[in-house]
């Protein structure tokens, strides 16, 4: 299916649709979405990932008739996952407004974004970003202030559609974390309907000198839900992130996650895992882009595809002229449960430099026979031994989470939907 | 590593620049119809050839050059090659090597290669293209009591036409790409050979290509076939002389291995690379692919690149028989501003297919060297198995090292493994060389010749020793 | 117990038992000695029910019932434990995982109630203190960086804990040192008992030592060509297998 959207009369569409909140963002947006184009195939970043539907949802999502259901949902008390974290609730913050909270004494300011502020933080690169910052409705910021250490994961959730958002939502959100702090985040993203729905996010996290951030995001939309999830993340001197993505549902699911090394000694680790079945694609692309000296990056990719599932991962670690002293490590690793399974796996190094150390190793393959053998001479059924292969597998990724308070949920979401492989 | 020393190592010069002074009789530069035509013509081409050339030509026309590889240069202009070009005196075809005009024996010599001893002492034949014209060819006597037919390409077309129609393009399509679609379009001359049913090719068969010639650009055609239960080993070596403007080369390479049939082409390329500051050196721009059409059939690409200022290559196999494999193990060396955007492609179509990639990337200078392969494993083709080796070493602060692999898997029953890995050349290694007495220069060359060495063994035995000199030849100044 | 009467094996296409019957009772322990290549590990693999040993001839009754059509898992419900020469690495999976479930597989299969992780814990915690193993082992991938004398303890921990009725352990002693092979022994003699049977296929005598008999079987081409007491492997560690045998 080919993509097409006419992008001479979108923004004439969103202004008659009255869904420009940011209209001079949207132009500048707009511009640079000319200049880059609605990706196709042919577009080296998508070539095993097809986008029309996405597109052509977002297209239904600005015609004059999609009209707004009337029902406002309250998430006011929602807890996602019944994990224990400090749920942000960000329906309530109107346009240009904020408010603080306190949390373990420590003042999280959340505001939504005017139009000159968002003009001044959005960085706005590829085109689905574009779209995002034309699109958008809800640009808000969180800011961590100096110096704070805070224990439980501040959660993000995103349950879609929300009621203003028929066919397609595009949210921003920017994480801002001053020097010396240390904290931990979960974006959680689940569907509240069937409906068909497109989930355009972005997501831009600048670490401050010195700080330290854990960072997972667990996606269990339906199976009729596409979602594209681009997250920027900024290092600063010294700093480090911790990244997992937990990819469990939808019918697309794209990650890209762009990490900019900017500052000596910063580090990220970029974790994923996925469990794709029935028909499901789900896509991570991961740069790390190595600009300073003494950085280092890891890439881990593990996942395990049923029956016509289709998984894309393209890694990638660019390291500039500059980046002295660079360690770049990527894995990943496919497990195919079934002859209608496929992968296609791209692990790029581009290296400008020779002080540096890079590798990277990925597999494509089945499930253990020998030890599916092992277990079953000690007793162990054929599908136990499969299931128990299976959550070792994943357990790669899993241990390295270290935000315990979502240890049980995800345990069960990955045993549930493991049981459907 | 003191920088003085890179610099020493870098600036060795290119060893083998130098013309020979024959007359040529060359085309203008340009390209149209009528330049295919009369080049058709000048070959005394039979109908169907010209045809498949103006197909080819009229595809080309609809194309664009392709802009992926991690390469740059300025723009080629197609109308300022010229198309043709014949040493005179090969208007009276040399009957044997004592006809050969004496100053291209003398440029084999300099080479490296004197051609009748070689042969005789390493029971090499060797059909040596200078420019675009075959000019000697030797051996055939005995390859022809085998049944081996090993002839220049435009002798084939007059004498195998059958062949010829069965087999060209069948691997290489015109329209595969759009160096492709111009080789088939303006292609000169190449190596043809078949080897018979059940024949094991007696001898090495190598042929060695030389751009001599200012302006013209070299457009080879290769087309092996190998019949059931054959065997044949194929040696390709490229020189080319000192030049200031940049040269092009654009040849393809066809392999056909039919049932249990094995084919082993080995490359060593050493075109003028250009000089320190990237003047000069050849643009080789190369599709070579392989067929393993039959079941249990075999083909296996060696290759040690050290040459061309840019070299896009990606020598390839379509696995669609079962039981079939395919191998690619390279060496690419880029010093200097080369730059070398080179790889291979693994199709499995085949049950049972295996392949083997191992890919050594050397990068010093100034230059810029890219793995890229291709591993696609299709629904079909159940238990195959791929493993890929490919490890960069970069030698000084200023070289690139890139890997691009693209790795599609679409079955379950088969295994895919890739493994990189890339880093400087190891400083405790040097270390622990020097303090044995070994100077900095041996023990690089020998680090390095160790990285390469799963490649060179591949080679055969003549060819390694070769290779080994170049790859410190290339290397010389590199490092400090 | 066990009756293995005239069986002939082949692995991909190629002959390797061929016509090996042997009957073991309870309280029994056997040795099976013989050359390399001589099908020892195969008997093991046959019993084990590895899909590519190929059963072309003959039959084996195990407790009254045809040991050929039960699955590899029925086998080991049924009280049957191969010690495996080369034991397969599983990483990720901890061993108390896998085997409190190759455990509750057992009890499940034997309608009883499943052990709880307390009770597992326990019971591991002492049976491990008790073969001199870490108690690190449990919490470590199966098998995973194990060195080869682990792997070996690991087997005959594995054993204990699920309490087979009849144990064939494939060259255990091989690649031991002789403390390794001391709690080894220490371990099988204390599974020994009326009610069980014991199978120890190995290369030398030396587990023997450690490990007494009742009787020792010369393997040599698929097929036992002598049996005889204790005794007879003392005779093989003098003269080597050349001189028996063909």
């Amino acid at each position: 299916m080919p993509v097409s959207l006419d992008l001479n009369n979108l923004d004439r569409k969103i202004l008659n649709n009255d869904q420009a909140i940011y209209p001079e963002l949207g132009q500048i947006a707009l511009k640079k979405l000319k200049e880059l184009g609605i990706p196709d195939k042919k577009h080296e970043h998508w070539r095993y990932t097809d986008i029309s539907e996405p597109i052509q949802l977002l297209e239904k999502s600005l015609s004059p008739n999609n009209q707004k259901s009337s029902k406002k949902k309250t998430d006011r008390n929602h807890n996602p996952g019944n994990i224990d974290a400090y749920w942000l609730n960000i329906s309530d913050i109107d346009f240009g407004k904020n408010k603080i909270i306190e949390i373990e004494g420590y003042s999280v300011q959340i505001k939504c974004l005017n139009e000159e502020q968002a003009i001044k933080e959005l960085k706005i690169n590829d085109p689905l970003g574009c779209l995002n910052a034309l699109l958008t409705q809800k640009i808000i910021k969180i800011t961590i202030p100096e110096d704070s250490v805070i224990e439980a994961p501040i959660g993000i959730s995103c349950v879609e559609p929300t009621y203003s958002h028929k066919y397609c939502s595009n949210f921003r959100f920017i994480i801002d974390i001053k020097k010396n702090s240390k904290v931990s985040f979960i974006s959680f993203y689940e569907s509240n309907s069937n409906e068909s729905h497109f989930s355009n996010i972005v997501m831009q996290i600048n670490l401050a000198k010195n700080t330290e951030t854990e960072y997972l995001k667990i996606q269990n939309l339906s199976e009729t839900h596409n979602l594209i999830d681009r997250s920027i993340i900024d290092l600063g001197t010294d700093s480090q992130i911790n990244y997992t993505t937990v990819d469990i549902g939808s019918k697309l699911s794209r990650t890209d996650v762009e990490v900019n090394l900017n500052n000596e000694k910063s580090s990220a680790v970029i974790n994923g895992v996925y469990l794709c079945e029935k028909n499901q694609h789900i896509d991570n692309h991961i740069w790390s882009n190595h600009i300073s000296q003494s950085t280092s990056s890891t890439q881990n990719f593990y996942g395990i595809i049923g029956e016509k599932g289709h998984c894309v991962f393209n890694g990638k670690a660019l390291i500039k002229e500059n980046a002295l002293e660079t360690e770049a490590n990527q894995y990943n690793h496919n497990i195919l449960l079934d002859d209608s399974a496929s992968v296609d796996t791209k692990p790029e190094l581009e290296i400008y430099n020779d002080s540096v150390k890079c590798s990277h190793g990925c597999t494509i393959g089945q499930l253990d026979e020998d030890a599916i053998f092992y277990m079953k001479s000690r007793g162990i059924d054929s599908k136990t031994a499969k299931s128990m292969l299976i959550s070792a597998f994943v357990k790669n990724i899993l241990s390295k989470i270290n935000i315990e308070t979502s240890r049980e949920y995800l345990d069960e979401l990955i045993s549930s939907k493991l049981e459907r492989l | 590593m003191a920088n003085e020393s890179i610099n020493k190592l870098i600036g060795d010069r290119y060893k083998y620049g130098f013309t020979t002074d024959v007359e040529s009789e060359s085309f203008p530069p340009g390209l149209n119809e009528d330049v295919i035509t009369a080049l058709s013509k000048k070959k005394k081409e039979p109908e169907f050839m010209l045809e498949w050339r103006l197909k080819a030509y009229k595809h080309w026309l609809t194309l664009e050059e392709p802009d992926w590889a991690h390469i740059g240069y300025p723009k080629i202009d197609y109308q300022d090659i010229s198309y043709y070009s014949a040493p005179k005196s090969n208007e009276d075809k040399p009957q044997s090597l004592d006809e050969v005009d004496p100053k291209l024996l003398e440029t084999y010599d300099k080479l490296g290669i004197p051609l009748h001893e070689r042969a005789r002492l390493a029971g090499v034949a060797v059909d040596a293209v200078f420019d675009s014209v075959s000019v000697a060819t030797t051996f055939k006597k005995k390859l022809s009591e085998a049944g081996v037919i090993f002839c220049p390409f435009s002798e084939a077309v007059h004498k195998y036409p059958e062949l010829i129609k069965k087999y060209l393009g069948t691997v290489v399509p015109q329209r595969d790409n759009f160096f492709t679609a111009l080789n088939s379009a303006v292609f000169s001359d190449g190596s043809f050979v078949y080897i018979p049913k059940g024949v094991r090719c007696p001898m090495e068969l190598s042929t060695y290509f030389r751009i001599n010639a200012e302006n013209t650009g070299q457009f080879e055609r290769t087309l092996i076939i190998a019949d059931e239960d054959s065997y044949v080993s194929y040696l390709e070596g490229c020189t080319a002389p000192m030049r200031d403007e940049n040269q092009l080369h654009a040849a393809v390479v066809e392999l056909v291995a039919l049932k249990n049939a094995e084919i082993k082409y080995s490359t060593v390329q050493n075109w003028y690379p250009g000089d320190e500051n990237g003047r000069g050196g050849i643009y080789n721009f190369v599709t070579k692919r392989g067929d393993c059409r039959g079941s249990n059939s075999k083909i296996s690409w060696t290759q040690v690149e050290t040459g061309s200022a840019i070299t896009w290559k990606y020598p390839s196999c379509i696995l669609r028989g079962d039981h079939s494999i395919g191998e690619f193990y390279s060496v690419a060396v880029t010093n200097n501003k080369q730059q070398a955007d080179t790889g291979t492609k693994m199709i499995h179509i085949g049950k049972n297919t295996k392949s083997t990639i191992v890919s050594k990337g050397i990068s010093a200078g100034a230059a810029q060297n890219a793995y890229r392969g291709l591993v696609r494993i299709m629904p079909q083709a159940k238990n195959s198995r791929n493993h890929t080796q490919c490890d960069s070493l970069l030698i000084g602060k200023d070289c690139g090292a890139h890997t691009f692999p693209y790795i599609e898997g679409k079955n379950s029953s088969s295994i895919i493994e890739h493994e990189a890995t890339t880093s400087k050349i190891s400083e405790d290694q040097l270390f622990y060389c020097k303090q044995r007495g070994i100077g900095e220069e041996d023990a690089v060359n020998m680090i390095v010749n160790g990285f390469c060495k799963e490649v060179f063994k591949k080679l055969p035995m003549e060819f390694a020793v070769e290779a080994e000199a170049l790859l410190n030849v290339s290397l010389e100044g590199a490092v400090g | 117990m066990l009756n293995i009467k005239n069986i002939h094996t082949s692995i991909n296409e190629t002959k390797i038992l061929n016509g090996l019957s042997l009957e073991i009772s309870p309280g029994e322990v056997h040795a099976i000695m013989g050359p390399n290549g001589s099908g020892k590990s195969t008997l093991a693999k046959v019993l084990a029910g590895q899909d590519d040993c190929e059963v072309t001839e003959g039959e084996i009754q195990y407790k009254g019932e045809n040991l050929l059509d039960l699955s590899i898992e029925e086998r080991s419900r049924e009280g049957i434990f191969v010690g495996f020469q080369y034991p397969v690495e599983i990483p990720g999976l901890n061993n108390s995982q896998f085997l409190r479930a190759s455990i509750n597989a057992k009890r499940k299969h034997k309608e009883e109630e499943e052990m709880s992780a307390v009770d597992f814990l326990k019971l591991a915690r002492e049976t491990i203190e008790k073969l001199e193993i870490p108690q690190t082992f449990l919490n470590r991938g199966v098998n995973e960086g194990f060195s080869g004398g682990e792997k070996k303890r690991n087997e005959i921990f594995q054993m204990t804990m699920l309490n087979p009725e009849i144990a064939i352990l494939d060259e255990t002693d091989s690649g031991l040192d002789i403390d390794a092979l001391k709690i080894v022994a220490k371990g099988v003699n204390e599974f020994k008992s009326e009610s069980k049977a014991i199978i120890l296929i190995t290369h030398y005598q030396r587990l023997l030592d450690y490990i007494e008999p009742d009787y020792v079987h010369v393997l040599s081409n698929g097929k036992i060509i002598e049996s005889g007491d204790k005794s007879l492997a003392q005779r093989l560690e003098q003269t080597g297998y050349k001189d028996d045998g063909e």
